[in-house]
């Protein structure tokens, strides 16, 4: 109907009037006051006589009537049928607005943001249209991929106008290409739009155009697509390209006030101020994610960076401080926020100079351990749940020490104690896989989705190693494992891999391992072949088959949790690791490092789901890009969010999930001009059918070299037509229909014999007698 | 009150007795202008007495009875110049046993006969609002029955006796032929108080059946005023006035008929209800006025050309049309016709 039509409300609102004279005929039927009538026997006669003449009569003139409104309904509604349109030589539009407002949109020049000019420009295309002539209008926009505003194309221009007047830039880059196959791809299966003319505004800096290898598809041949000319005016920028924290976990008993959190910032500079010496000044603090007012009781810790002449990049530490003034309460706050600022010369884009991040404070990590004790007397006896236990809560001289005692809570079950929902630890170490059912898999999975970090290491007490397969095919990845454990006559030491990606799991550990690992050895492995996974341990044979490796997912994810496999099971018999000084570290950093991400913080970028935790079905803004509460938690429009800020993410049950720090992206902070080559190879798909506009951003204008090719103007365009002309025919043929309907409603009623005053009076006769 | 047929009255209705209003049927305006008037008999009727009209038994007795004022066209001869003398009036004697006119009066009160389109206060002529049945209609009863009034009085008015048969499917009434003192008022209350009976106006006119019942009752030859909208099948309207013929009466038709039904203007499409138990119809007016018009006037006309093709009078009569004129007009015609009679 939309397609069809320039007021489709208003044609079916019609439409559906031509019910009317049926509505009419029935209600009248049923109402109507019946009429005595003493010559009755010469009505019936009459009508007995012309029944089928009346019925073929009222049938015309039914129809007649019906017809008549459904002409008049066809013309409100302003029919836009191109073809018909085209014959008439109206020729209406269909465009559609590609609108750059990614991050680079937001760039300051002398004249006012690029945003507000891309609006100004949108606005100027937008009035030359005309609805009544069946013109139609599309908007997509590119910031953070196909993103329509308006779609399928309207003739509401004036909704248009005023949808492009609201919208706000997002943080996201600009994505041309996905959203040029985006609008291709939805309107493809639209018959009624065979020509279309996609209309790209934006001033194709170098942060506006893909980089990430998405082309641009290539346009059916009647669509054309025309382009704003690329700026060549440059500016300077200072963006802050990333923000690390030591983790997104704090361990503690509770935040006091002396607490202070290590973070390295990374800066980059664009533009022509990289020429020049300069300095950012750069400021972060640590704030409760509840407290309403953060910018009254913020204390942000400062440092300032000095640019020497020619230095894009720099990186600056700084520790931040707690907020604690305006009375904060801070004890049994578990949630905060990471708030870091930058401020200096020459930044033309002011929205990535803020990055948020959330921050969350535990105060034990909770440990669940599965699998049967052995004999707590006999050290000969232990079990592996036994080592593990130890090494998470050690003891010295009989007394648990105090510190590790109140960070990590372990706890152990039974392995068919796992039925139904997911374990909520943190970490699960898993001492006995062969007494699992695939059921309890699946729950260990659901688990890892979550973020918990899983520890596999082979049973003890089975030498039946098909529960391997089973792990493998809950978890999703590739395992090609041993059937039988392979026992070494001489101990064989381990060794750190001598690959270069060993991950940072065992990062902080590594000055640890050079000293402690050369007295650890394995006596009984199983033989897993490493494949893509990341090895964290090794024997230092020739073999060099893996002591420990991280498994990797087909398809992994940062929110995911994550999985640890030890092919030498923590027990005396298989190796000596558990006895030797590497094991407490060992696996207390495995689980201190491996489970930060369980059920806590994600950092992830606007217009990018890679970050995203799988689970997420809806993601709900709590902290604006400035830091700023937002009443309610706005849902995000889009999925992932194209707007820097704090969201809390929940699953699809409304549980939350984690908290995601969404950030702006670094890709779209260049605010240089791009060069024109590379925008004509973006566009080299599209050949002959580009033409460009004049450029959004006041400058010299240079279009690239195909705009020498295709030297139609914008002022080319046909000037638009005072109205409809097929409505205008429309309203013609309802005219004449009304006037034959007229006619005929007073020759089938004999009306005109009625005018007479004596009309129907028989004249008197008298009788014969009077001769 | 006793029926000549001897059959059971039908329930009369419970209502107030009608005092009778002789000028709710007898305009006053009509009155005046039928008075200068007299009926004529249109054939030489058997009586015990001579007088006006022309009888095979004249000079049988000459007594008496009473002077009444002369009206033009009466005979001179029968002037009475001692009182012109005396009062410089004139007045013309009248005797007993002159030849009477009996006439018998037959009114339609078949369902068909309720009909009527012209409101009641504008037909009356008197400021009633309504009939004394509560109709604010005045239909084609009503009509007939000023009409039969307007009979009765002028034949009361020479002397003569008048009969009254109120029928439908049947007689449903009768009065004697009388000329007495109040015969007139007994005519007027029966036609007033036997109306056309709504929970019984399904009836179909009957002419046929109520002839048959009503001609043995006639001993000598009478003058039939039939006034109906004679709404049914011409071959028992023909076989009726084959009867009459046979019996040598003779016979006046008023077909009283209503406006609306002779130029049926309806506009609005509604369904259509007959009164004699024809079945509703829902029908748009206007587009079946030309063949209705058409199957009327034929029925019209074929009634019309019945009648006089057995050599007796027809008179149409709309329920909006002033009594007086057609009843004068009929009268005139009448007399030209008995003068025409006289000739030959």
């Amino acid at each position: 109907m939309s397609n069809l039509f320039s007021n489709p409300g208003l044609a079916a609102a019609a439409m559906a009037c031509v019910a009317l004279p049926i509505l009419i005929h029935i209600l009248f039927r049923r109402r109507r006051k019946p009429v005595p009538f003493g010559a009755m026997r010469f009505l019936i006669e009459a009508f007995r006589r012309q029944r089928r003449r009346l019925k073929l009569e009222q049938f015309v003139l039914l129809a007649l009537r019906c017809l008549l409104i459904l002409l008049v309904a066809v013309a409100i509604g302003r029919p836009i049928l191109e073809r018909l349109t085209q014959a008439t030589g109206a020729g209406a539009r269909t465009v559609v607005l590609l609108l750059d407002d990614g991050i680079t949109s937001t760039r300051e020049t002398g004249d006012g943001a690029a945003w507000k000019r891309t609006q100004s420009k949108a606005r100027e295309l937008l009035s030359d249209l005309d609805a009544a002539r069946g013109d139609r209008v599309g908007i997509v926009t590119l910031g953070g991929g196909p993103l329509p505003l308006i779609m399928p194309p309207t003739s509401d221009i004036a909704g248009a106008i005023e949808a492009v007047r609201t919208h706000e830039p997002v943080d996201a880059p600009a994505r041309l290409g996905p959203s040029v196959a985006r609008v291709v791809e939805l309107l493809s299966g639209e018959t009624a739009v065979e020509k279309v003319e996609l209309v790209a505004l934006s001033e194709w800096l170098a942060g506006s155009t893909d980089r990430g290898g998405e082309m641009m598809p290539a346009l059916p041949s009647t669509w054309t697509f025309a382009a704003s000319a690329p700026t060549d005016v440059s500016s300077s920028n200072t963006a802050i390209t990333k923000f690390t924290a030591a983790g997104p976990l704090l361990i503690g008993s509770g935040l006091d006030a002396t607490a202070s959190f290590p973070v390295t910032i990374s800066l980059t500079r664009f533009g022509p101020a990289v020429a020049n010496p300069g300095s950012t000044s750069v400021s972060a603090a640590l704030i409760p994610l509840a407290l309403a007012d953060s910018q009254a009781g913020a204390e942000f810790s400062r440092e300032t960076v000095n640019w020497a002449s020619g230095q894009t990049t720099a990186d600056v530490s700084i520790s931040l401080a707690l907020t604690k003034a305006g009375g904060i309460q801070t004890s049994g706050v578990t949630d905060w926020f990471a708030s870091v600022k930058i401020e200096g010369d020459g930044d033309s884009i002011p929205a990535d100079n803020v990055r948020l991040m959330p921050l969350t404070s535990r105060e034990k990590l909770e440990v669940l351990i599965i699998g049967r004790r052995g004999d707590p007397a006999n050290v000969a006896s232990f079990s592996p749940v036994d080592w593990y236990t130890l090494a998470l809560t050690p003891e010295v001289s009989g007394r648990q020490r105090r510190r590790d005692g109140e960070s990590i809570r372990v706890s152990s079950a039974a392995a068919d104690s796992l039925r139904g929902a997911a374990p909520t630890a943190d970490a699960i170490l898993i001492a006995e896989p062969d007494e699992l059912s695939a059921e309890a898999w699946r729950s260990l999975r659901a688990a890892s989705d979550a973020g918990a970090l899983v520890i596999v290491s082979p049973p003890v007490r089975s030498a039946d190693q098909r529960w391997a397969d089973t792990f493998a095919t809950a978890f999703g990845v590739e395992l090609s494992i041993a059937r039988a454990v392979r026992s070494f006559e001489t101990p064989v030491a381990a060794r750190a891999p001598t690959t270069a990606d060993a991950g940072d799991l065992l990062k902080n550990l590594r000055p640890e391992l050079a000293e402690l690992l050369p007295s650890v050895t394995v006596s009984k492995i199983l033989d897993v072949e490493l494949g893509r996974h990341r090895p964290l341990l090794e024997l230092a044979n020739d073999s060099r088959s893996p002591v420990m490796l991280e498994l990797l997912r087909a398809e992994n994810r940062p929110s995911d949790g994550r999985t640890i496999l030890l092919t030498a099971a923590p027990e005396l018999s298989w190796t000596n690791l558990v006895a030797t000084p590497l094991m407490v570290p060992l696996v207390q950093e495995l689980v201190r490092s491996g489970s930060v991400h369980s059920r806590l913080t994600v950092v992830s970028e606007a217009g990018s789901d890679a970050e995203l935790p799988r689970l997420a079905a809806e993601m709900r803004m709590q902290r604006s890009r400035d830091g700023s509460m937002v009443d309610g938690g706005a849902p995000s429009r889009t999925m992932p969010p194209v707007v820097a800020g704090i969201y809390d993410a929940r699953d699809a049950s409304g549980q939350r999930i984690s908290w995601v720090g969404v950030q702006p992206s670094s890709r779209g902070s260049n605010p240089v001009p791009n060069d024109p080559r590379s925008l004509d190879a973006l566009l080299a798909p599209l050949g002959n059918q580009v033409r460009w506009l004049d450029p959004l951003t006041t400058g010299s204008g240079s279009a690239p070299a195909e705009a020498a090719a295709n030297p139609q103007s914008e002022k080319d365009r046909p000037a638009p037509s005072p109205g409809n002309p097929l409505s205008f025919w429309l309203l013609a043929a309802a005219v004449l229909v009304a006037l034959v309907e007229a006619v005929l409603a007073r020759v089938f009623s004999h009306a005109s014999r009625l005018d007479g005053a004596d009309g129907g009076m028989p004249t008197p006769v008298t009788g014969a007698a009077n001769g | 009150m006793a029926t000549e047929t001897g059959q059971p009255v039908p329930p009369q209705p419970r209502q107030k007795p009608p005092e009778v209003d002789a000028s709710l049927y007898l305009h006053p305006q009509t009155l005046a202008k039928l008075g200068s008037f007299e009926l004529r008999a249109k054939m030489i009727v058997e009586g015990l007495s001579s007088g006006t009209h022309r009888s095979p038994f004249q000079g049988f007795s000459i007594e008496f009875a009473q002077h009444r004022p002369y009206v033009p066209g009466d005979d001179l001869r029968r002037l009475d110049w001692k009182v012109f003398a005396r009062t410089d009036k004139l007045q013309l004697k009248q005797y007993h046993q002159e030849t009477n006119l009996d006439l018998v009066i037959l009114v339609d009160s078949s369902g068909s006969m309720l009909y009527g389109s012209r409101s009641f206060e504008d037909a009356s002529g008197v400021g009633n609002k309504a009939s004394i049945d509560g109709r604010p209609t005045w239909s084609k009863y009503d009509h007939a029955t000023a009409l039969a009034a307007a009979l009765a009085y002028i034949t009361l008015r020479q002397g003569d006796r008048v009969g009254l048969t109120i029928f439908a499917d049947g007689i449903r009434h009768s009065l004697r032929r009388s000329s007495s003192q109040g015969t007139w008022r007994q005519i007027v209350g029966a036609l007033a108080t036997h109306p056309v009976d709504p929970a019984n106006s399904a009836a179909p006119t009957d002419l046929r059946r109520a002839v048959e019942q009503l001609l043995p009752k006639l001993s000598n030859r009478c003058i039939i005023a039939v006034i109906s909208d004679f709404f049914s099948d011409l071959a028992p309207l023909e076989q009726s006035l084959g009867r009459i013929r046979h019996a040598k009466h003779d016979l006046i038709a008023f077909q009283v008929l209503d406006r609306a039904e002779e130029r049926f203007e309806f506009m609005d499409a509604a369904p259509f209800v007959g009164m004699e138990g024809e079945p509703a119809l829902k029908i748009d007016p206007r587009s079946l006025r030309a063949a209705y018009l058409e199957a009327f006037e034929r029925h019209r006309a074929a009634v019309q050309r019945s009648i006089t093709l057995m050599g007796y009078d027809y008179q149409r009569i709309g329920t909006h049309d002033w009594l007086g004129p057609p009843l004068a007009a009929f009268v005139a015609r009448r007399n030209a016709a008995m003068k025409r009679g006289k000739k030959t």
